[in-house]
């Protein structure tokens, strides 16, 4: 798609900002609609500030002290390193072409999940605290004061904010609300305002290399039950290699792969692919226990918490002497690698720019970051003729592509899911154009929002998205929808049970692995999931 | 002159008062959103609204509502269930419709006598009321029943992965 000039999008807009002063409105904090506050010994772990017992139905916060000055300084400190941060305080015309972009705002019509009213949320603090105009005019400049109850609308929609981008496409100026509601979410971590969904996972993460805090040995062991059940599928038992040092690639997924269902079946898909390429062209891949994670909840924390849980990536590959990693299905895990990685761990000069070893093909765009994505890797040893595959077992499943936010609209990965797609499955249609590609509609439960607490929120975000799976649903009869995002693969199946019954979630690499025809195999009967291939129901 | 006449007749003033009503729930400038943006993809809760509305309003003008009923009002209610805390007003839409038709034809009610065709239709409405209580309990029924099923599935995994549950065996 191209992108519409600025003209264009001004000339379609036509939703305004709300009349009314959002500022008179006092936030009301309702139940269903946030995450339970941190775990205190989470957040001591890796030493973030003010870990402490509170709720958000109370009063009282129990804020530290001079919480106004932390909040000044820590804003000031952004202001001067974030030179987006102190843009795009400045420049929002407030033209409202983001307004009735967001699934947030579109599922539970609370204006203050208009992107720009979130992002007024902080701007009206910046004009008060850091612009003339703001100081001497206040609210006629659209500037407020720094108050508690701020800081409690700031923890409450910032975390109602799926950091997805897509209002970012409407804005004529380009206003990125991800960038502004990392920021906001710094901010309140500086105050010990946290979820508990994304502290907990960060302190796994850091200590033990995922975010479930699973150890090494079980690691291993899910993967060797998933290779049991291959074997029984198909009669041939992958023999995945751990910690290898000086295997040629390290392969890096999201921990959901290997411990969330449907996950788990795209999981038997990369170690069937392995298999065959090993058997066939002698790629030697290993998998690391240590690097156990390719999601990335630091991410959801701040900048340096990012970078820290990043870096692990980079040091085992270093550790274990590879030439390229390589990247599993996951959403923010991309984000993080395309946009951040580079320049906080990078560049990794210690690793080969990625080539692919069996067809020569050069990854150019994983030249500095050193990563290929998974779908790259595949769709170019499809496009080379180097799989042999069967797609009519995939016949029972009617398909449709669900663009996970960060891979599409984030690194500007459409094509190569739809290659594969196509070259392992018969049947398969779009969803309507303004809800795919770079439209896609977020599954309303990323940046750490996938908690069960906060069902009715996220059912109410992804009711865009499963509205355009209902509309494929009903008109070409689809009952599988795929994805290449661990997130999406956890919380697509309870929001189709809601919105469209009868639909069912997949990974492609579980697609891919079930076409895929292993040397030597026997005549398989049953798909991954143990259900019988078409003409095999008898 | 008869009630049905009246109804048909007034059908879009009637719907268009009861989509209001329905929207007057939310903040004036969501409610301009949902009401103005007419693309059923980018404005789903809009759209379903005033689509489903009018579909069930053509069933209670029909002698006998068919088995789409319960589909028509389980699109609002699905969303209208999330969206508010509290059963009354998720199902708000269903109470005003009396008041609204009351509201708009208590002229030609009175002046032509309706009240006996009018208590009937009150009566359809109330068919409708319960319809769309049973569709709200199976609504909420479905959340609850995830988040159970979800802490179950979680629970009995670990177990099994710790060696902690035997199922039993055929003999
Ligand atoms: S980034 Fe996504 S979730 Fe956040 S305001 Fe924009 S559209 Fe909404
Ligand atoms: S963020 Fe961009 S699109 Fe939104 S109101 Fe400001 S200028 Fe307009």
């Amino acid at each position: 798609m191209a992108l519409p000039s600025a003209r264009e999008l001004f000339s379609k807009i036509s939703h305004r900002m709300p009349k009314r002063e959002w500022m008179d409105i006092p936030v009301e904090i309702k139940p269903g609609r946030y995450c339970y506050p941190a775990n205190p010994k989470s957040l001591e772990y890796v030493g973030m500030p003010y870990a402490r017992q509170w709720s958000p139905l109370d009063e009282d916060w129990k804020l530290p002290e001079n919480w106004m000055e932390i909040i000044r300084t820590g804003m000031r400190d952004r202001l001067d390193r974030f030179r987006t941060f102190k843009i795009f305080m400045d420049i929002c015309v407030r033209c409202g072409a983001c307004a009735d972009k967001c699934h947030f705002f579109i599922g539970t019509g609370d204006p203050k999940n208009m992107p720009v009213l979130r992002a007024e949320l902080l701007r009206s603090i910046y004009r008060g605290e850091f612009t003339t105009a703001g100081k001497i005019l206040g609210r006629f400049a659209g500037a407020r004061k720094l108050t508690e109850e701020v800081i409690k609308e700031w923890w409450y929609y910032f975390y109602q904010c799926t950091e997805c981008r897509r209002c970012s496409l409407f804005c004529p100026y380009g206003i990125d609300q991800a960038e502004l509601t990392i920021i906001g979410r710094e901010l309140t971590n500086l105050l010990g305002l946290n979820t508990d969904w994304i502290a907990t996972p960060v302190a796994n993460c850091y200590r033990t290399g995922n975010h479930l805090g699973i150890q090494p040995h079980a690691f291993k062991e899910m993967i060797e039950f998933f290779c049991d059940d291959i074997e029984e599928v198909t009669g041939i038992r992958p023999e995945p290699q751990f910690n290898k040092k000086g295997a040629d690639i390290l392969f890096i997924t999201p921990s959901g792969d290997v411990f969330a269902d449907p996950g788990t079946y795209t999981c038997m898909g990369y170690l069937m692919l392995f298999h065959y390429l090993k058997e066939e062209y002698g790629l030697d891949v290993t998998w690391s226990t240590y690097a156990s994670e390719g999601g990335n909840f630091g991410f959801f924390t701040s900048h340096e918490m990012m970078k820290r849980l990043n870096a692990k990536m980079y040091m085992e590959a270093k550790r274990l002497g590879v030439k390229w990693i390589l990247g599993g299905e996951c959403g923010h895990m991309w984000r993080v690698i395309h946009q951040y990685m580079d320049t906080m761990n990078g560049p990794a000069d210690f690793l080969e720019e990625p080539v692919n070893p069996i067809t020569g093909t050069k990854f150019e765009n994983a030249k500095s970051t050193k990563m290929v994505h998974i779908t790259e890797f595949t769709a170019d040893l499809i496009k080379h003729g180097k799989l042999k595959l069967d797609k009519s077992r995939n016949d029972n499943i009617i398909l449709t592509y669900h663009d996970s936010c960060n891979p599409s609209r984030g690194m500007g990965l459409l094509e190569e899911p739809r290659y594969i797609i196509k070259h392992v499955c018969n049947h398969f249609y779009e969803m309507p154009e303004n809800t795919i590609r770079e439209q896609t509609f977020c599954c309303g439960s990323g940046a750490g929002l996938n908690a069960g607490e906060i069902e009715e929120l996220r059912f109410l975000g992804g009711l865009p998205r499963a509205n355009a799976v209902k509309h494929v649903h009903d008109k070409f009869g689809v009952n599988m929808l795929a994805c290449i995002c661990a997130i999406d693969r956890a919380v697509f199946p309870p929001l189709m049970d809601y919105w469209v019954p009868g639909v069912d979630v997949t990974g492609i690499h579980e697609l891919v692995g079930n076409a895929l025809i292993l040397p030597g195999e026997k005549e398989r009967e049953t798909n991954l999931r143990g259900e019988p291939l078409p003409g095999k129901e008898g | 002159m008869d009630l049905y006449s009246l109804l048909r007749e007034k059908k879009k003033t009637i719907l268009n008062n009861w989509l209001d009503d329905l929207l007057s729930s939310y903040p004036p400038e969501s409610a301009q959103f949902f009401k103005s943006n007419p693309n059923q993809f980018s404005n789903p809760v809009g759209n379903t609204f005033r689509l489903n509305l009018e579909k069930i309003y053509d069933e209670l003008l029909q002698d006998k509502c068919s088995e789409k009923l319960p589909e028509w009002l389980d699109g609002i209610i699905r969303i209208r269930s999330l969206q508010e805390l509290h059963p009354s007003l998720s199902l708000n839409f269903a109470f005003s419709l009396k008041k609204i038709v009351w509201n708009s034809l208590k002229k030609e009610i009175k002046k032509h006598n309706l009240y006996e065709d009018y208590y009937k239709f009150s009566q359809r409405i109330d068919e409708l009321l319960g319809l769309a209580f049973d569709i709200y309990m199976q609504c909420r029924e479905k959340i609850w029943s995830q988040k159970a099923n979800y802490i179950n599935s979680r629970v009995h995994k670990l177990l099994e992965r710790a060696g902690y549950i035997k199922e039993v065996e055929a003999f």
